[in-house]
């Protein structure tokens, strides 16, 4: 979250809770492994947001997506465990790991699940549903986002990835460059061709009513 | 569709501040563009649309309930897994401690065990053989009471011994074949 770069973010794009103050992911890590229980839902509260909105976007059910960051924060836990037992150990990247795993599981089980979660538009739409037209709007509206989620399945994987952490995951280009082992330029210029990409589906229609 | 296109040298600009990582100056730069420049404008305006159709929506109530029983059940899982964990390594523990008292136990036993042995194997000997010479150590071995604790006393079993210290070693063997198991199963992150 600490992108010196990110000024002027746009209004719609979240920035879920990463970085709160209080103990470090390291120190959280230890006592929790130490066995402060307490530790554990600071890390959970700090950490399970953002690897949930990260898999989301890849998860069938309500219940596939929690199963997601249950498993990705077992693991993470027991990476960190194993890393503990190291001599000459660094501090655990707890949250880039977390994140990383979690990506990967939500993409093995996409591919297993052969198929793609289609977002319940109603939620995005609650405010639309309440204008006069707004049948009319909505409809219109469920086939752009359509058109564009269909735009992000074509997606390469990488520019997908990042488009996730920075889209659904509200991450920084920092720590979408930290999660994925790349280079923050590599990040973001993956994500201007993710843009760009999303930008060409919905080119057809720019002048239709939606249009302002 | 617009028949604008956007001006390459601002196109850049454009799509960081679609990204919401565009800094202070840039964006100032920016603005000042789009005040004169409606193709830009109409570009701005389509790359904020299409991201914000590549938003998915909050999380439902049913996802957040989904969720907060996710946070109670990987403690659980957790504890789980550090119970077997927390018995292994005390299996492990207790193991290593029985191999190393049984080990220790033949170290000290068996040479004595074994010079026994041998003195009333040489006892024993010299009465049959009637070696005249023999009366040079009749000593000990002769003695009937020692005698009798190195044959019909309590000897020390060293093949129980031994297997025991084996078995020992070897559940040690199997929790590390677990282990490693573990670790391949951990790290099995394919992309």
């Amino acid at each position: 979250m600490n992108d010196p770069h990110d000024h002027g973010r746009s209004p719609h794009l979240a920035v879920l809770p990463g970085g709160a103050a209080g103990r470090s992911d390291p120190a959280l890590v230890a006592a929790f492994l130490a066995g402060d229980e307490a530790a554990f839902g600071d890390l959970w509260r700090r950490h399970a947001p953002a690897a949930h909105a990260a898999v989301r976007r890849f998860a069938r059910t309500a219940e596939d997506g929690a199963d997601l960051v249950q498993r990705a924060f077992l693991r993470a836990l027991e990476a960190a465990r194993r890393r503990a037992r190291l001599p000459f150990r660094g501090a655990f990247p707890f949250r880039p790991f977390i994140l990383r795993v979690a990506l990967n599981l939500a993409k093995n089980h996409a591919r297993d699940e052969a198929r793609w979660r289609r977002a319940p538009l109603e939620a995005v739409d609650g405010e639309a549903l309440a204008a006069p037209s707004a049948a009319e709007a909505s409809l219109i509206r469920a086939e752009r986002d359509a058109l564009v989620r269909a735009a992000i399945r074509e997606l390469p994987a990488r520019q997908r990835e990042v488009l996730t952490l920075r889209v659904d995951a509200g991450l920084s280009f920092a720590e979408v460059a930290e999660t994925l082992g790349i280079s923050e330029g590599n990040a973001r210029v993956s994500f201007h061709h993710a843009a760009r990409r999303l930008r060409a589906a919905l080119a057809p229609r720019e002048d239709e009513p939606w249009a302002p | 569709m617009g028949a604008l296109r956007p001006c390459p040298e601002f196109e850049s600009l454009l799509l960081d501040r679609a990204g919401g990582a565009i800094d202070a100056a840039a964006a100032a730069r920016l603005d000042a563009h789009l005040a004169g420049c409606e193709a830009c404008r109409a570009e701005a305006a389509a790359l904020g649309k299409a991201l914000a159709a590549a938003q998915l929506p909050p999380p439902s109530e049913a996802e957040q309930r989904a969720l907060d029983r996710a946070q109670a059940a990987t403690l659980r899982h957790w504890r789980g897994g550090e119970g077997s964990r927390r018995n292994r390594s005390l299996l492990q523990g207790f193991s290593a401690g029985f191999a190393v008292a049984a080990a220790a136990a033949v170290l000290v036993i068996a040479p004595g065990a074994y010079r026994r042995a041998q003195e009333a194997q040489g006892g024993a000997g010299t009465v049959a053989g009637d070696a005249p010479g023999a009366v040079a150590a009749p000593g000990e071995a002769a003695s009937p009471a020692v005698a009798g604790s190195a044959t019909n006393g309590w000897e020390p079993d060293l093949d129980s011994a031994w297997e025991t210290a084996a078995l020992a070693l070897g559940e040690d063997a199997a929790d590390d074949e677990l282990a490693s198991a573990d670790a391949a199963d951990l790290y099995d992150l394919d992309d």
